[in-house]
C-alpha cells in the first residue's frame, strides 16, 4: 500500500517542486534552464498518460519508446548550449542518429510489448558521456561549486542515468520478476528520479539568487 | 540453474547501488577538489592583495616622510636664511659710509649664495641632475664621493657594467639609484658600519648588484626585516622594474643584498 502511494503519487508529484520553482523564477531562467523546464513539463505529461494507460490496462511499452526519443532530445539540447558551433553540429548528428535508431528498434526489433532495452541504455551512456565532459570542462571554473546552477542540474542527470543504467538494461527481465524484486527496483528508480527533480529544483532556485558579487 | 533469474535481479539492485555510490563519491570528490582549489586560489589572491596594500602603504608613508623632510629643509635652511636676509636689509640704513655699504653688499651676496646652494642641494636630493644627464654610474659615483668625503662611511664602488648602465632607461636607473641611496642611508643610520661596498656586474642580460656593509647586519628573521618601511620601499621600486632581490640573514657579520635587474635596452 505504502509502495503504491510512494510510486503512484509521491514521486510523480515531486516533479511539481522544480516546475513550480521554475515558474516562479521564469524570468530569471537561462536558455539551458528553460530546456530543462520544458523537459520536466514533457516528462510530467508523459507520466500522467502512463498512469492513465496503466489504470485502463493498456500496454505502456510504446510510450517508453517515444519518451526515450524526446528525453534524449531535451537533455542533448541542454548540454548542446555549453559547446561551440562545431561541437553543436556533432550533437545534432547524434540526436538524429539516435532518433532513427529508436524508430528502427521500435518498428523492427523490440516492438509492442517489450521495453526498449537496447536504446534506453545507449541513451543513458551517451548522457553520462555528456555529463562527464561537462564536469571535465568545469574544472577551471573560478566559482564555488554550489553557486554554479548548472552543476546541480548536471549532478541530477548524472546520478539518475548512471544509477539506473543497470535497470534500463534488465528492464525486460524485471517484468517477470517477483513482486518484491520489482518493488525494490522501482522504489530505487523512483527515489533516484525524485532526487533528480530535487537537484533540478535547487538549480532553478539558485538561478534567482545567482548574483555576481565583488570581493573588493 | 533455476535460480538464475533471481540472481540477475539481485545483480541489478547491486549494480544500481554500486553505480550510485560510485557516481555520488565521484561528484563528492569533484566538489571537494574544486572548492579546495578555489579556496587556495582565493587565499593566494588575498595574500597578494595584502602584500600590494602593504607596499602601497610604504610608498605613501615614504612620500609623506619625504615631504616632511623637504618641508623641514626649506624651513630650516632656506626659510631661516631668507629671514636673516630680510632682517639684514631691514636693519640697513643707506648712508654715505662706503665701507658699510660694501659690507652690506658682501653680506647679502653671501647669504643669497647660501640660499642658492641650499635650494640646489634640496633639488638635487629630489631629482639628481647627474642621473639625468650623465647616467646611473656617474650618479652613484657622485653620491659615494659625497658620503666618502663626509667621513661617515667608506664606500668601495666596483663598476664592471659601465656599458650596460649607460643603456638603462631613466625609470630603471632612477629606481636603482633610489634603492642604493636607501641602502646607504640605512647603513649610515642603523648599522653602525664603517665600510660598505657596491659591486655592479653584468651576467648575460641581467645587471647584478651586490651591496654589503660591515655593520651589525639584519636580525635573523628576514621576514621581519621585509616588513620594515625602508625594505618595502626598496621592494616596491624593484618590483616596478621587474628586478628581484635576495637578502641574506647575516646577523653579526654585516648586511648583504643581491639585486638582479633585467636590462632592456632603451629604444
Amino acid at each position: 500500500m505504502l509502495y503504491q502511494i510512494y510510486v503512484t503519487y509521491i514521486v510523480p508529484l515531486t516533479i511539481l517542486i522544480p516546475v513550480l520553482i521554475a515558474l516562479k523564477n521564469y524570468r530569471f531562467l537561462t536558455k539551458p534552464l528553460k530546456t530543462i523546464f520544458w523537459f520536466l513539463i514533457f516528462s510530467g505529461t508523459a507520466n500522467v498518460i502512463n498512469l492513465i494507460l496503466i489504470s485502463s490496462h493498456h500496454y505502456t511499452a510504446t510510450l517508453f519508446h517515444i519518451y526515450t526519443i524526446f528525453e534524449f532530445l531535451f537533455i542533448s539540447l541542454f548540454y548542446n548550449q555549453f559547446y561551440s558551433k562545431k561541437y553543436q553540429n556533432i550533437i545534432y548528428v547524434i540526436i538524429s542518429g539516435f532518433t532513427v535508431l529508436c524508430i528502427v528498434n521500435y518498428l523492427f526489433i523490440q516492438n509492442k510489448i517489450e521495453f526498449n532495452t537496447y536504446t534506453r541504455p545507449l541513451e543513458a551512456i551517451i548522457i553520462i558521456i555528456y555529463s562527464m565532459l561537462y564536469i571535465l570542462n568545469q574544472h577551471n571554473d573560478e566559482q564555488n561549486w554550489g553557486d554554479h546552477i548548472y552543476n546541480w542540474i548536471n549532478t541530477g542527470i548524472l546520478l539518475y542515468f548512471a544509477s539506473c543504467l543497470f535497470m534500463f538494461i534488465f528492464s525486460n527481465y524485471l517484468i517477470n520478476a517477483e513482486r518484491s524484486v520489482t518493488m525494490a527496483v522501482w522504489s530505487a528508480h523512483d527515489t533516484l528520479l525524485a532526487l533528480q527533480y530535487i537537484l533540478f529544483a535547487v538549480g532553478f532556485y539558485k538561478c534567482k539568487t545567482h548574483r555576481i558579487t565583488s570581493t573588493y | 540453474m533455476q535460480n538464475t533469474p533471481d540472481n540477475i535481479y539481485i545483480l541489478v539492485i547491486l549494480g544500481m547501488a554500486g553505480t550510485f555510490l560510485l557516481v555520488a563519491s565521484f561528484i563528492f570528490f569533484s566538489i571537494r577538489n574544486q572548492n579546495k582549489l578555489l579556496r587556495q586560489r582565493q587565499d593566494f589572491q588575498q595574500a597578494q592583495i595584502e602584500h600590494q596594500k602593504e607596499l602601497l602603504r610604504a610608498v605613501i608613508e615614504s612620500q609623506e616622510a619625504e615631504r616632511k623632510r623637504i618641508g623641514q629643509d626649506l624651513h630650516d635652511d632656506v626659510g631661516t636664511t631668507a629671514s636673516g636676509l630680510r632682517l639684514l636689509i631691514e636693519m640697513f640704513k643707506p648712508g654715505d659710509d662706503i665701507k658699510a655699504n660694501q659690507d652690506f653688499t658682501q653680506s647679502t651676496k653671501t647669504i643669497i649664495d647660501k640660499i642658492v646652494k641650499d635650494v640646489r642641494n634640496i633639488s638635487h636630493n629630489l631629482s639628481p641632475s647627474t642621473l639625468r644627464y650623465y647616467g646611473l654610474a656617474a650618479a652613484i659615483n657622485e653620491h659615494c664621493t659625497i658620503i666618502n668625503q663626509s667621513g661617515k662611511l667608506e664606500i668601495a664602488l666596483a663598476n664592471n657594467a659601465e656599458q650596460a648602465l649607460g643603456k638603462l632607461p631613466l625609470q630603471t636607473s632612477t629606481a636603482l639609484y633610489r634603492v642604493l641611496e636607501e641602502l646607504l642611508n640605512n647603513t649610515i643610520k642603523h648599522s653602525g658600519a664603517s665600510k660598505a661596498s657596491i659591486n655592479l656586474n653584468m651576467v648575460n642580460d641581467t645587471l647584478h648588484i651586490e651591496y654589503t656593509d660591515n655593520g651589525k647586519g639584519l636580525t635573523a628573521d628576514v621576514e621581519l626585516v621585509k616588513k620594515g618601511m625602508g625594505m618595502q620601499n626598496i621592494e616596491s621600486r624593484l618590483l616596478n622594474i621587474n628586478a628581484v632581490y635576495t637578502l641574506d640573514p647575516y646577523a653579526g657579520k654585516g648586511f648583504r643584498i643581491k639585486i638582479e635587474c633585467p636590462v632592456i635596452e632603451q629604444l
